[in-house]
């Protein structure tokens, strides 16, 4: 089911009605694990049974490691859920890709090898609730938390409907024990919910969809020989559609829970107003970075055992975090120039800092230079992070050369694709997206509301909630959920 | 060791609501927001929009097409059999109510070989022939739009049916109210690789089971009637745009239109065969056209060298518009499809003469 359905809206309605009633706390929760486990099968009611199994797993293993003090028996359980959490995730998401590249590899060494058709449909949000999932038995491995008495709980954090197909990824230490005891939004609580759903929904329906998206297809269709303009306008489209597709997601799955009484935490901070990479991954799919930073990259030895082998492991993080995304080289390419990013900006912070700013005269000319610095750090961020999105956007490489030589201008016979209407759409929709993300990049959204008049933010939300009403969407879904 | 049944070191009492009246503010906001909607509603009940006019989606072309069953009749072909035929007036005249399948501005082909790989069909199929979508426009449109019908979630089947409860009561539901088109339709200079217009504007009115006709505005706007004749002009023109009567001959028919006709004939006469098997038939039908529409139509893609080909190598019965008077002199305001008020005085003198081919081709 889409956030931006009319299903959802009756769906939640009806789950906020019931949820609301005088009835036990574990019959709440029943109550909310049905609607999560209807929410789940509208899609395809057979992949349920892949949740109850991955459910099922890792409520065994993380009590079986708990009650093992033998090493090499709690690794073995481990091993148990990762092979079925991930054995699952291989089949369903990558056994094409490892198919094809097996194909090809053959193919190299002499060998005609044709694989068999891997017709597949991959199941929705599978890469979210799997890390989630996995998480539960790792922290209780690593003895960072103990495991859950209760069954419900468990179920109810791995299939809870805000966050199970598009995240955010929650860690069980912050939602299962929202579950152990009762709750109910307060009034406040839900209003405010409701808001931050149309403001999700605000993003996704109208901006993302309304109109990024058309301008990304038509550039995405074109042949490879674009005028530079219209290149550059389909880039920063993507740039565009991708942060309102997903942060409206998360802030819609955010304020659903939260008008339910459940608090989530944030999965985007203003991400395009980062300075360098390593405060982007800070702001982007901040739920993501934390949990590879957790349990890949500080597993790997993080930055504990010199520094050829920290690049090293940002390299593994970053290229398995590509590859996340999907089951294509383009995306792997992506994690690598995101991780070689990091690896530089690393470096570069490790060198010696000329002493020119102390020297300068003047601390109010200082502090302007250093704002100047500031918003020159954010624009090439942004123009970097715009240029690597071309290869997640992509099918082919192929495709993605051609995109890139088309921005670069040097392609022979130009296309022009694009309307007027579009260029200027996408300027207004990012050039106020980049404002916006530079002005609120220090604070916090519920800051910015806390101190804005009531009459800006009756006026603000009664605009977004009638230019979704307007905009009606088609129900398009989300970027992320074949991730 | 922070423990999963503790909350101590979780982060979600941070999920802070700002400090505000929300009370008022939730309600001042819904208050707001319905009177902008009902002042949208009446805006665009102003403007030529009207209750009860749906949107032609996968979703409700499935919905028709799980119908289409038995002996059922089933009109196929693109927008002129969509817009042209008023099922009711097909109905008073048949006597039972034909199956809506077809499709604006896509080739048929794709939805023939459908019914006719149905086993559970052996009705009579209808099939419009309007030539550059019969025979040249790619399938692929087709064969998608089939495809989103037929594999629609619960979900989407469940949006589909509240979506058009909503569109039942509400004028503005219409993708052509959306800010989005709204905002692509604003008229700005052109680029060098441009169409000169944008999509194919709102030009008919559909009924939930897609019975259409011509919308009001395309009629009484005289410019929007005109943005329709330029786009016509454009798509039906092909190589030979004619904006007078010439001449039509196979100098000025489409590229390579002995291979194209031959090759939809022969996979068209599969169909009707595998359909006659069973118990149905095809019959093919030449929709009017006006003006340079037709003038164009016609040359590019001549009688002798399109239409009686395909009834030849097919075996098909066929209706063509300029064999019978009963079927010419309707107004045809964009010259490509007929006015809201003559498409049932055209269904009733159309309906009858298909029954009878059919009738014939069974003898």
């Amino acid at each position: 089911m889409l956030f931006n359905s009319l299903t959802f809206a009756v769906f939640f309605a009806a789950l906020l009605g019931l949820h609301n009633l005088p009835l036990p706390w574990r019959v709440k929760k029943i109550n909310l694990l049905l609607a999560s486990y209807l929410f789940y099968a509208a899609w395809s009611p057979p992949f349920v049974i892949l949740l109850w199994i991955s459910t099922a797993v890792d409520w065994k293993v993380a009590a079986w490691i708990s009650a093992s003090h033998d090493p090499g028996r709690r690794k073995l359980i481990l091993a148990l859920s990762l092979v079925a959490n991930l054995g699952f995730l291989g089949y369903f998401k990558y056994g094409t890709f490892l198919m094809d590249n097996f194909a090809l590899a053959a193919r190299v060494v002499g060998i005609d090898y044709v694989p068999p058709k891997w017709d597949i449909v991959l199941p929705v949000g599978i890469s979210f609730y799997t890390f989630q999932s996995i998480a539960y038995s790792l922290d209780v491995y690593l003895g960072r938390a103990q495991p859950t008495r209760h069954f419900l709980d468990f179920a109810l954090f791995v299939t809870f409907f805000p966050h199970l197909v598009a995240g955010p990824i929650v860690r069980p230490t912050l939602l299962i024990p929202q579950f152990e005891q009762p709750r109910r939004a307060s009034r406040e609580q839900l209003i405010w919910g409701l808001a931050l759903m149309t403001l999700g929904l605000f993003e996704k329906v109208v901006l993302a969809d309304g109109f990024l998206a058309p301008v990304v297809d038509a550039v995405q269709k074109a042949p490879r020989n674009l005028d530079s303009l219209d290149a550059w306008a389909g880039a920063v489209a993507f740039s565009g559609q991708i942060f309102f597709d997903f942060a409206g997601y998360s802030t819609t799955a955010i304020g659903a829970a939260l008008a339910l009484g459940f608090a989530l935490n944030d999965n985007f901070n203003f991400p395009y107003a980062a300075v360098g990479f390593s405060d982007f991954w800070r702001r982007w799919h901040i739920s993501l970075s934390t949990w590879l930073r957790d349990y890949l990259y500080v597993p790997l030895g993080g930055n504990r055992h010199g520094e050829l082998r920290t690049y090293i492991n940002l390299m593994i993080t970053m290229l398995l975090g590509g590859l996340w995304h999907g089951a294509s080289w383009t995306f792997v390419a992506w994690g690598g120039l995101h991780g070689a990013y990091l690896a530089v900006e690393r470096w570069l912070r490790r060198a010696p800092v000329a002493d020119g700013a102390s020297s300068s005269a003047g601390v109010s000319s200082r502090t302007s230079r250093l704002g100047m610095a500031r918003v020159g750090g954010m624009a090439g961020t942004f123009l970097v992070v715009t240029i690597t999105w071309v290869f997640f956007r992509a099918h082919t490489f192929a495709d993605a050369a051609g995109m890139l030589r088309s921005m670069a201008g040097a392609t022979a016979a130009t296309h022009e694709v694009l309307y007027w209407n579009d260029v200027v759409a996408v300027g207004v929709i990012v050039g106020a997206m980049l404002a916006t993300h530079w002005r609120l990049r220090a604070t916090r959204l519920e800051s910015v509301v806390a101190a804005a008049p009531t009459w800006t933010v009756v006026l603000a939300w009664t605009f977004m909630a009638f230019v979704l009403v307007a905009e009606q969407g088609a129900g398009d879904a989300f970027i992320y959920f074949k991730f | 060791m922070p423990s999963s049944i503790s909350n101590s070191d979780t982060e979600w009492d941070l999920r802070a609501v700002p400090e505000k009246r929300w009370g008022r503010i939730g309600s001042l906001s819904f208050c707001l927001e319905c009177a902008l909607v009902v002042c949208w509603e009446i805006f665009w009940r102003h403007h030529y929009f009207v209750p009860g006019d749906y949107e032609d989606t996968p979703a409700v072309w499935q919905m028709q097409r799980e119908r289409a069953t038995g002996n059922a009749t089933v009109l196929i072909g693109s927008s002129r059999m969509w817009e042209d035929v008023d099922l009711t007036a097909w109905q008073q005249t048949a006597g039972a109510r034909p199956i809506q399948l077809a499709m604006a501005g896509r080739n048929p082909q794709p939805v023939l070989d459908e019914l006719a790989a149905d086993s559970s069909f052996h009705g009579v199929v209808v099939c419009e022939v309007t030539p550059y979508l019969f025979y040249v426009e790619p399938e692929a449109y087709t064969t998608d739009f089939i495809h989103r019908g037929h594999t629609q979630t619960l979900s989407q089947r469940a949006a589909n049916r509240l979506g058009m409860l909503l569109e039942s009561r509400l004028a503005f539901i219409d993708n052509e109210t959306r800010l989005s088109t709204l905002w692509k339709r604003l008229e700005w200079p052109l680029r060098a690789g441009n169409f000169p217009v944008r999509d194919v504007p709102k030009g008919h009115e559909m009924r939930a089971d897609r019975d259409t006709r011509m919308w009001a505005r395309v009629e009484a706007d005289p410019g929007y009637q005109a943005l329709f004749r330029r786009l016509w002009l454009f798509y039906a023109g092909g190589p030979q745009p004619s904006l007078e009567e010439k001449p039509a001959s196979a100098a000025t028919a489409y590229p390579g239109i002995d291979a194209i006709v031959a090759q939809a004939s022969a996979r068209v006469a599969t169909d009707i065969a595998k359909l006659r098997s069973r118990g149905g038939d095809v019959v093919f039908v030449r929709f009017p056209a006006a003006g340079p529409a037709y003038w164009s139509e016609a040359r590019s893609f001549p009688r002798s060298l399109a239409w009686e080909p395909l009834l030849r190598k097919t075996g098909a019965a066929g209706v063509h518009f300029a064999d019978f008077e009963q079927l010419q002199g309707f107004n045809l305001p964009e010259w490509s499809h007929m006015s809201a008020a003559d498409a049932p005085r055209f269904t009733r003198a159309l309906a009858p003469l298909v029954m009878r081919a059919v009738v014939l081709d069974h003898r």
